[in-house]
């Protein structure tokens, strides 16, 4: 019987089957395991020397403290002796943290970062803000979720492996019910979470009569801009106190409908607020992060093809005669999700806008505008345009020194690239490089250790 | 529902509810009170501590919260510890004077004395006449007491 045919009970009962459990990819799972990800590093990582004292025994809070303020608390580090034992649990802790944040072996290490959020939670609660609560259900609901494949290094893996197989493949995502389900249960969270924050705030006479932020921003923990500006700004007070509560109010009701981008928006914006003016930077980030569940797949989607259109459309051409040319191609456009860049091996298929002859000596990448950047241009542009990629941006923009260094390295490997492909084949010679030997590949002379080129050959017959 | 249950305000319901439900929550972390600044903002709270050395020496007064830099990473993690630091919770108290006789190691502490500064709330019209939050006319002190360093 089709849905359309079925009773109002039938309907009712796969409407709920799929608000619960249809299948998602759950992108803004991992968006938001990033950015807590950062969030916590920031809170933790950067303690430094802090860390040990905060949290280690032989710090500001002994055991006994620490039971006194939860009673019922259990950490790891209580079950560890004092001195390196604990302080290597916490570097631990922070390593996986790193982990966490890059997606490496993100099934595994995203339990030992909620169950290390925890042990240091309990181990001292004198330390725990508003922060750590949402931190440590996030983290919960996070653990629970299939993270890790997308936005990681564990899908940068496998697209690797699959593009050395193939350069052009690209693995699916696969869709899950349990994405679903969490997203669902974060969604919950976050709009329960502002009707508590909200409710809670009608209580006060100063959120009522609109000067509770004044408050907050008279308090010296909060203190983050001037007071002499706010009191001058009084409106502004007014302004922000009662549409803090409002959304608060209005958020868990409204952002299930048509305003949802509204109340995305408004939330986005009182959390900039808050970090902004009393200086709650972590805290803020990961509420942001949480609120990212309500973000539907469809306008992630709409966000990647708008960038693909406005930064895509670009062509790689190399030399599939070059297995080693194949391996770095595979690992750099694993970081290509968004799928902007097209491969062209011009040993197969000829470019119509690259002659050959540039090609033996470096290559190519075709703008959407029909440039041709070679070598380190190529790459540059390329750096610049795929978001994945962002994180080489340092090495290849540094003002004069990238361009520098970066096209001696590139024309070096270029011109020994078909050496560098044969090195490591049990061929002991094929390692060698004779100093002063005519560059093969730039000369167009095919390596002595590897078959000639040839338009026609496959392009695996070089491996 | 442990959402729920963990974040709503005590009831009838709640106390019937949450028994089976506690042990659960409270592993893991999932009673954290979410009303921030609710009902309303607090006004704020410094922590003083005065040295007092062996017989003879002068007491040296040291500002916990206000030597912080707001930069500091640690920042809110101090912060939020100088709060715990309260007659109600000995243990605590205790601790935290125990690592400041460790930190201050070389003046020979023999015991810490503990004062918060209750900040005052200011109008708008007094900070426009040119009063701040910090001034000394705007700070309440409450002693909080004594903690002997160990030997």
């Amino acid at each position: 019987m089709t849905v359309a045919g079925a009773g109002p009970l039938r309907r009712a009962a796969r409407a709920w089957h799929d608000f619960w459990l249809a299948p998602g990819r759950g992108l803004s799972l991992d968006v938001a395991r990033i950015v807590v990800g950062l969030a916590l590093l920031g809170v933790y990582g950067a303690l430094g020397a802090d860390l040990f004292a905060l949290y280690a025994d032989g710090g500001w809070i002994d055991r006994a403290a620490a039971l006194e303020l939860r009673p019922v608390g259990w950490s790891v580090l209580f079950w560890l002796p004092p001195g390196w034992p604990q302080q290597a649990a916490l570097l631990l802790f922070v390593a996986a943290l790193v982990a966490f944040t890059l997606g490496l072996g993100t099934r595994w290490v995203k339990w030992l970062v909620w169950a290390g959020h925890l042990s240091l939670l309990h181990r001292n609660p004198a330390l725990a803000y508003g922060l750590d609560n949402i931190a440590a259900s996030v983290l919960f609901l996070l653990a629970l979720a299939p993270i890790g494949a997308q936005l990681s290094l564990d899908r940068v893996r496998a697209v690797r492996r699959a593009r050395l197989r193939a350069l052009d493949e690209l693995p699916p995502v696969p869709a899950s019910a349990r994405a679903t389900l969490v997203l669902r249960l974060l969604q919950i969270q976050m709009a329960l979470f502002f009707f508590v924050a909200g409710s809670a705030k009608l209580q006060g006479d100063s959120w009522w009569y609109g000067f509770a932020l004044w408050y907050a921003v008279n308090n010296h923990e909060y203190m983050n801009l001037p007071v002499a500006w706010w009191a001058e700004q009084f409106w502004l007070v007014n302004v922000l106190s009662y549409g803090t509560v409002l959304l608060e109010l209005a958020y868990p009701f409204l952002v299930w409908n048509r305003a949802r981008a509204a109340m995305l928006a408004g939330a986005l914006a009182l959390h900039l607020g808050i970090a902004v003016v009393l200086g709650l930077y972590a805290f803020s980030a990961v509420m942001i992060a949480a609120h990212l569940a309500f973000v539907r797949e469809s306008w992630w989607a709409a966000a990647g093809a708008w960038w693909r259109r406005r930064c895509g459309g670009m062509e790689m051409i190399y030399d599939g005669h070059c297995a080693f040319c194949k391996r770095s191609m595979a690992a750099f456009l694993a970081f290509d999700g968004l799928r902007q860049i097209a491969v062209r091996d011009f040993r197969a298929q000829p470019s119509p806008v690259v002659p050959d002859a540039a090609l033996e000596k470096a290559l190519y990448l075709v703008t959407r505008d029909g440039r041709a950047l070679p070598g380190f241009d190529a790459y540059r542009h390329a750096v610049l345009r795929v978001p994945g990629l962002w994180w080489m941006l340092p090495l290849f923009f540094v003002p004069f020194v990238s361009r520098a260094v970066g096209t001696r390295v590139y024309d070096w490997v270029a011109r020994h690239r078909h050496v560098i492909s044969t090195c490591g084949s049990g061929d002991a010679p094929a390692c060698a490089i004779e100093p002063g030997a005519p560059p093969r590949a730039a000369s167009g002379t095919p390596a002595a250790s590897a078959p000639a080129p040839s338009r026609t050959a496959p392009a695996s017959s070089a491996r | 529902m442990a959402m729920l249950l963990g974040t709503a305000p005590p009831s009838y319901l709640q106390s019937l509810l949450l028994p089976p439900w506690r042990p659960y929550i409270e592993a893991l972390h999932l009673d954290g009170r979410w009303g921030f600044f609710a009902p309303d903002p607090s006004a704020g709270r410094l922590l003083r501590y005065r040295i007092e050395a062996r017989p003879g020496a002068e007491p040296i007064e040291h500002r916990f919260t206000e030597s912080l830099r707001r930069a500091d990473p640690a920042y809110l993690r101090y912060t939020t510890l100088s709060s715990a630091v309260h007659p109600e919770r000995p243990a605590v108290m205790r601790s935290v004077a125990h690592a400041l006789c460790r930190r201050h190691g070389l003046a020979a502490p023999a015991r810490i004395h503990f004062v918060a500064m209750q900040q005052i709330r200011l109008t708008p019209e007094e900070v426009e006449a040119g009063a701040r939050p910090l001034d000394p006319a705007q700070l309440r002190s409450e002693p909080l007491g004594d903690v002997e360093c160990a030997p």
